[in-house]
C-alpha cells in the first residue's frame, strides 16, 4: 500500500516547498519508489501562467519525471479574489481532477509526498482545502508542519489537533520547520508534557537556515540595479550574502560588526576607502559602494585579488536599503543538496521510512 | 629538498654568466669585466648564442654545451627567457642560481607567475636562488655584480635589500677605513632570503660583523630559531625600513590598536640580540665599533676631554643611554690632583681643561687605566673610555690622536676607546688618522656615548642566559576542550567567542574569570542561578554587539525566579529590539562579581595581537575604559616567554607602582598576575588561530585577580 507524506500547516509560508525538495531527495537516495504531487498549484498571477513556480523548480531539478504536468499539480488557483474565481458547486469537479491525476501517479510507487494548501484553513469555504482533499484521496493521516519559535507553537498545535479530531483525521507527526536556534532547546524541553504525550511523534525540528534563504550577489545588483565595477571579479556574482552591514563608522568599530558576521553585503559610500579596505580583509560576498561615488584604485585592486565583486549603486544608502528589502531570494539549484544534508540530519527518518 | 648549503656563492669553482655581452654598458659587460677584474681565480663560462668570445673569452651558445661542471649561474638576461635558462641551469647541475635579470614579482601580474615557476625550478633542481631583481654578489674571491667598483675587502659582511642601498654604501665604505667580507643584494628574495645568508656568515671566518638593510622579515619564525645563535657568534645590525599599516589596519582590539605595526620587529630582534639601528649612519657606526673595539668588562666608562661644555653634553648622554661612569680610586685620584691644574675637574667626567697638551691627554688616559709606570693602582675600574677634544692652539689634535692610538694599540687589548673631535679644519687630520688606525672618532660625544651604548647591550646580551637553555614553564591544561571550542565557533562561522565560550577557554588554561554558563531555557537559566549564586545575566548573540542598549543585560539576579523571569524578559527585549534576524544563542549566566568588597582593586589589560612574522605578542598594562588614553602598555613576544619575561613586562609600567603599593597600600598579587601571563602565553603559542586576545579589565586583588572581560578572535 502506497505511504504518504502529506505536508499541511496552520500557517503559510512553513516552508512546504523546501520540505518537498528535501523529501523527494532523500527517497531517490534511498531507492524508493515514489511520487511528487501537489493538488493545488499557486500560479504566480491571475492569469497569465497557470503554473505554479515552486512545482515548475521541483520538476526541474530533483524531481524529473515523465509524467504531464497536470498529473503531478492537476488544478491551479491563484490567490488573488480566488473566492470569485472559484465556483464552490465545482467543488466535486476539483475534487474528481485531483483524484484522477492522484491515481494515476500513485499506480507504481510506495511513497507520495503530497505539498499541501499554504495553509489548513485556505479553501474549506470551497470544500477544497487540505483535509477535504486528503479524505476525498482517501489519506488518513497528514504531517504537520509548525513554524512557530515561541510557545504558541503548543496552542496551534492543539488547535489543529483538535481540529483534525473533529474532522475525523490524524496527524502522522509534527515537523518543526524554520525554528529559531534559540527555541529548539525549548521545544525539547516542552514535547513530553505537551506533544509526545499525545502519541503523536516530533518527526523533525529544523533550525531556519539562513544559508539557504541568502540572496545572490546578482540578485542583489539587479535589485538595486547596481553597476558590476570589476569584470574580473565576474565569477564572485554567484556569491551568497547572509548578512547587510551599512558602514557609516570608523574602521576600527566597522571590524567589530564584521567579524561577526560571514557572507556579508557591505554597504558603505563609495569615498570611505578606509572601510572598504577593512572589510575586504573579513568575510565580504560583495562590497555595494552608494551614492554612485566610484572607489579608490586601490580598493578595486584588492577586491580583484580576492574575487570580491563592488556594486556601484545608483542610489544613496538609504534608498538601496529599502530596494533590498524587496527581494525575496529562494532556493537556487545549486542549493539542493544542502537541503538534503539538513533534512537527513535533523528528521528521524526511522519514523517515516 | 633543498639544500642549506650555500658556500658555492662565497667560494665558487666556477661561474657562468647567462647573457655576458661585448656591449660596454651592458648589465652582461659589467658583471663578465667585474669577475675577471676582481681576480676571481676559478673558471668563467660566458653564456651567449650571439657571440663566439666575449672579453676574450670563449662564449657558449647555452649552459648544456659547456663540459664543465658550474657551481653559479649569474642571470643577466630578460626576465622572459629566465626559467628556460634555469630549467637548463637545473639539468647541468648548477648549484646555485644569482639572477640580476628584473621583470618579476616587482612588476605585478605575468613576473608573479613567471617568479612562482622559477622558485618551482628551482626546488626540482635542488638549486638555491640569490634575487631575482637584485645587483648581485660580491664575495672575496669575487664580484658577481653590476656595481661600479669592486669595494674594500674587510671584515664587515653587507646583505641589503635595495641594490640601489647597497650600491650607495659600498661607495662610501671607499672613503671609510672598513671593508667587506662579502656584500649581497637580496632582490625579491624569492628563494633565498636574509636569515639563511646570516646563518651562514655566523659561521664564516672572514666574517666579523654583519651589516643588513631590511625592508621586511619573510619568515619570522625562522629568523626566531637562527639569529639568537648566530648573534652570540657575532654582532648583527639591522635597520629595518618600510614600517607597515597593514597589521594595524586589521587591528579591532585593544591590544591591536595599541601595538602598532613596527612593535614586534624591535622585540623580535631584540630577544634575538640583533641590534637595531635606526639611521643609516648608526648601521654603519655600529659596524664600525664592533669591528675594531673590544666588547667592556663591564658598564664603567671614563670621559676625559678638555672641554667643559661638549663634557656636559656626554654627561648627559651618558645619562640617557644609562652608561655608568667609573669611580676612580683614591690613588688614582690623588696622583691626577697633583699633576693636573687646579682648575682641573678631577672627577669622571674629567676636565683636563682648554690648555691640555698631548702629554696631558696621554698622562690623564694612562692614570684612569692604571697604565702609568710606578702608579699606586689602587682598584682600576675604567673598562673604556669617551676622549673629547676641542682644538685650541695648546691641544695639537694630531699628537693628541697619535698618542690615544699607541695607548689603546699597546695597552688597551680588551677596553673600548672612543672619541669625538670637534671641529673642522684643525681636528680633521687627527680624526682621520684615528679612523684609519681602527679608533672610532665621531664628530659629536652624543654619538661616541651611542655607539659605547651598543657594546654594552652586546656584553649584556652575551652574558645573558642563551634562549634554548631558559625554563619555559609547561602548564597542565585542557588542550582538546579549547580545540573543540574553537571549532564549534568556526561551524558557526563565527571569528569572535562569545563570553561563555571565552570564560570555558580560560578555565582550561586555568585562568581565572568569573563563572559562566549558557541557559537556554528559563528552566536551565534557573538551575544555574542555583548553582552560579548571584548572578549578571546577558543575551548571547554575535548579532548583537551592544547588548545593554536593547535590555540584554540584568545585574544582580539573585533567586531562582529572578532567573527564570530575567531570560524571558532579556530574550524578549533582544527580538524586539535588536537586528532582525539576529542568532540567539540563549542567555548566559555569569557569576557576578562583588569587588566592592576587596580592600584594594587595579584594573589590569592583558592582551594578546598576532604579529604575521614574529606571532603573539603580549601586552600588559593600565587597563579599564581608559587604556587606549593612558597608553601605559608594555609589550613582549610570547615566544619563549619565561617568568622573568613577565615581571620585566610588568615592572615596565607605570601601573607596577600602584601594584606594588603605595601610600601604604598591600602589594596586589603580582605574582597570579605573572601566572596569567605565563597560562596566556601557552594559551597563544598553542593556538595559532587566535588572532587577537584582550582581557580588559583584569581586577587584580590583593590576593587573586579576576579576568572580567574577555575577547578571543581566530582566525576563519
Amino acid at each position: 500500500m502506497v505511504k504518504t507524506f502529506y505536508l499541511c500547516s496552520l500557517n503559510e509560508l512553513a516552508g512546504k516547498s523546501f520540505l518537498s525538495i528535501g523529501f523527494i531527495q532523500k527517497l531517490k537516495k534511498e531507492g524508493k519508489k515514489f511520487a511528487y504531487f501537489k493538488p493545488i498549484g499557486v500560479p504566480k498571477a491571475a492569469f497569465t501562467n497557470k503554473a505554479d513556480p515552486d512545482v515548475g523548480f521541483i520538476l526541474n531539478t530533483v524531481y524529473k519525471t515523465d509524467y504531464p504536468y497536470d498529473y503531478i499539480s492537476p488544478t491551479s488557483i491563484p490567490d488573488a479574489y480566488y473566492i470569485d474565481l472559484v465556483d464552490a458547486s465545482k467543488k466535486e469537479e476539483y475534487l474528481a481532477k485531483i483524484k484522477n491525476a492522484y491515481d494515476k501517479i500513485a499506480k507504481d510507487v510506495d511513497y507520495i509526498i503530497i505539498e499541501g494548501n499554504p495553509s489548513i484553513r485556505k479553501f474549506v469555504r470551497l470544500g477544497i482545502d487540505d483535509v477535504s482533499i486528503a479524505e476525498n484521496l482517501g489519506i488518513k493521516e497528514l504531517i504537520y508542519v509548525s513554524t512557530e519559535s515561541s510557545d504558541r507553537c503548543i496552542d496551534n498545535f492543539f488547535f489543529t489537533k483538535n481540529y483534525f479530531d473533529f474532522r475525523k483525521i490524524s496527524i502522522l507527526g509534527i515537523l518543526f520547520n524554520k525554528i529559531d536556534f534559540d527555541y529548539i532547546t525549548r521545544i525539547r524541553e516542552l514535547s513530553d508534557g505537551h506533544i509526545t504525550k499525545y502519541n503523536i511523534p516530533i518527526l523533525g525540528i529544523i533550525e531556519k537556515s539562513v544559508e539557504l534563504f541568502s540572496p545572490r550577489v546578482n540578485e542583489i545588483k539587479e535589485q538595486i540595479g547596481g553597476e558590476l565595477l570589476n569584470e574580473s571579479a565576474t565569477s564572485g556574482l554567484d556569491n551568497l550574502v547572509e548578512k547587510f552591514l551599512i558602514g557609516a563608522m570608523n574602521a576600527q568599530s566597522a571590524l567589530k560588526y564584521l567579524r561577526q558576521v560571514k557572507r556579508a553585503a557591505f554597504i558603505t559610500g563609495g569615498d570611505r576607502t578606509d572601510l572598504a579596505m577593512a572589510a575586504l580583509d573579513q568575510d565580504v560576498s560583495t562590497l555595494i559602494l552608494t551614492g554612485f561615488i566610484h572607489p579608490d584604485m586601490g580598493v578595486i585592486t584588492a577586491a580583484n585579488e580576492k574575487n570580491i565583486p563592488i556594486i556601484l549603486s545608483p542610489s544613496d544608502t538609504y534608498t538601496t536599503m529599502r530596494n533590498l528589502e524587496r527581494l525575496r531570494p529562494g532556493i537556487q539549484e545549486d542549493e539542493i543538496d544542502k537541503v538534503l544534508t539538513l533534512i537527513e540530519k535533523e528528521i528521524d527518518w526511522n519514523l517515516l521510512l | 629538498m633543498t639544500t642549506n648549503d650555500i658556500s658555492f656563492f662565497f667560494n665558487p669553482k666556477s661561474i657562468a654568466v647567462i647573457g655576458a655581452s661585448n656591449t660596454k654598458g651592458k648589465v652582461g659587460n659589467t658583471v663578465l669585466n667585474n669577475i675577471i677584474n676582481s681576480g676571481y681565480k676559478g673558471k668563467v663560462f660566458p653564456i651567449n648564442p650571439r657571440a663566439d668570445k666575449v672579453c676574450d673569452i670563449p662564449c657558449y651558445n647555452t649552459i648544456l654545451d659547456v663540459k664543465d661542471e658550474i657551481d653559479v649561474a649569474i642571470f643577466v638576461i630578460p626576465s622572459k627567457f629566465v626559467n628556460k635558462a634555469a630549467e637548463e641551469c637545473g639539468k647541468k647541475k648548477v648549484k646555485g642560481l644569482i639572477v640580476i635579470s628584473a621583470g618579476f614579482k616587482e612588476i605585478g601580474g605575468e613576473g608573479v607567475e613567471r617568479e612562482e615557476e622559477l622558485i618551482k625550478i628551482g626546488k626540482k633542481y635542488n638549486m638555491r636562488i640569490l634575487g631575482p631583481n637584485c645587483l648581485g654578489f660580491i664575495g672575496l674571491n669575487y664580484n658577481g655584480s653590476f656595481a661600479a667598483e669592486t669595494p674594500k675587502k674587510g671584515g664587515i659582511a653587507m646583505i641589503s635589500q635595495s641594490g640601489a642601498m647597497l650600491t650607495g654604501m659600498m661607495d662610501y665604505s671607499m672613503t671609510q677605513a672598513f671593508g667587506f667580507s662579502c656584500n649581497i643584494s637580496l632582490g625579491n628574495k624569492a628563494d633565498l632570503g636574509a636569515v639563511d645568508f646570516i646563518k651562514f656568515l655566523a659561521e664564516d671566518d672572514d666574517t666579523k660583523v654583519i651589516l643588513c638593510y631590511l625592508e621586511s622579515i619573510n619568515d619570522g619564525q625562522k629568523f626566531l630559531e637562527i639569529l639568537p645563535n648566530a648573534t652570540r657568534k657575532k654582532p648583527i645590525v639591522i635597520l629595518k625600513s618600510g614600517i607597515s599599516e597593514a597589521g594595524a589596519r586589521a587591528a579591532s582590539s585593544h591590544t591591536g590598536a595599541l601595538a602598532g605595526a613596527d612593535i614586534a620587529y624591535g622585540l623580535a630582534f631584540e630577544k634575538c640580540g640583533v641590534i637595531r639601528a635606526k639611521t643609516i649612519g648608526d648601521l654603519f657606526d655600529y659596524g664600525e665599533v664592533y669591528l675594531y673595539q673590544p666588547i667592556p668588562k663591564n658598564n664603567s666608562f671614563a670621559i676625559i676631554t678638555n672641554a667643559g661644555g661638549p663634557g656636559i653634553v656626554a654627561t648627559d648622554a651618558f645619562e640617557r643611554e644609562k652608561l655608568k661612569f667609573a669611580s676612580f680610586s683614591e690613588p688614582i685620584l690623588h696622583a691626577l690632583r697633583e699633576k693636573l691644574p687646579l682648575e682641573a675637574s678631577i672627577f669622571n667626567p674629567i676636565d683636563i681643561v682648554g690648555d691640555a697638551t698631548p702629554e696631558r691627554y696621554e698622562f690623564t688616559i694612562k692614570t684612569v687605566f692604571g697604565l702609568n709606570s710606578g702608579q699606586e693602582l689602587g682598584d682600576i675600574t675604567t673598562e673604556g673610555a669617551l676622549i673629547i677634544l676641542t682644538p685650541q692652539a695648546q691641544t695639537k689634535p694630531t699628537d693628541v690622536a697619535q698618542i690615544i692610538y699607541n695607548i689603546s694599540i699597546k695597552h688597551l687589548e680588551k677596553k673600548p676607546i672612543v672619541c669625538s673631535f670637534i671641529g673642522g679644519k684643525n681636528i680633521i687630520e687627527g680624526k682621520e688618522f684615528l679612523k684609519q688606525n681602527h679608533i672610532p672618532c665621531y664628530d659629536f660625544p652624543d654619538q661616541a656615548a651611542h655607539s659605547l651604548k651598543t657594546l654594552i647591550k652586546r656584553r649584556e646580551y652575551l652574558i645573558s642566559t642563551p634562549l634554548e637553555e631558559l625554563e619555559i614553564l609547561k602548564f597542565k591544561v585542557k588542550k582538546e576542550r579549547v580545540k573543540d571550542i574553537f571549532a564549534q565557533v568556526r561551524e558557526d562561522g563565527r571569528t569572535v567567542l562569545l563570553s561563555y565560550e571565552t570564560s570555558e577557554v580560560f578555565d582550561c588554561y586555568g585562568i581565572k574569570s568569573p563563572k559562566s554558563r549558557l541557559a537556554q531555557t528559563p528552566r536551565q537559566a534557573m538551575d544555574l542561578q542555583s548553582e552560579i549564586g548571584k548572578s549578571v545575566m546577558k543575551i548571547v548573540s554575535p548579532h548583537i554587539i551592544h547588548k545593554t542598549d536593547i535590555g540584554g543585560l540584568l545585574l544582580n539576579i539573585e533567586t531562582e525566579q529572578d532567573a527564570f523571569e530575567a531570560y524571558i524578559q532579556i530574550v524578549n527585549n533582544a527580538k524586539k529590539f535588536g537586528p532582525q534576524n539576529a542568532k540567539i544563542y540563549g542567555v548566559e549566566v555569569q557569576e557576578m562579581i562583588d569587588f566592592k568588597a576587596e580592600p584594594k582593586v587595579n584594573e589590569i589589560i592583558i592582551g594578546m595581537s598576532r604579529d604575521p612574522q614574529f606571532g603573539p605578542l603580549l601586552m600588559f598594562g593600565t587597563g579599564g575604559i581608559y587604556a587606549n588614553f593612558m597608553q601605559d602598555v608594555t609589550f613582549a613576544l610570547a615566544y619563549k616567554f619565561t617568568k622573568e619575561d613577565a615581571k620585566k613586562l610588568i615592572e615596565a609600567t607605570k601601573i607596577y607602582n600602584l601594584l606594588h603599593g603605595v601610600r601604604g597600600e598591600s602589594q596586589s598579587d603580582i605574582e597570579a598576575i605573572i601566572n596569567v601571563l605565563l597560562r596566556l602565553s601557552q594559551l597563544v603559542n598553542d593556538f595559532p588561530e587566535i588572532v587577537e586576545l584582550d582581557i580588559n579589565p583584569l581586577l587584580a586583588f590583593i590576593k587573586g585577580y579576576s579576568a572580567v572581560d574577555i575577547k578571543i578572535t581566530i582566525k576563519r
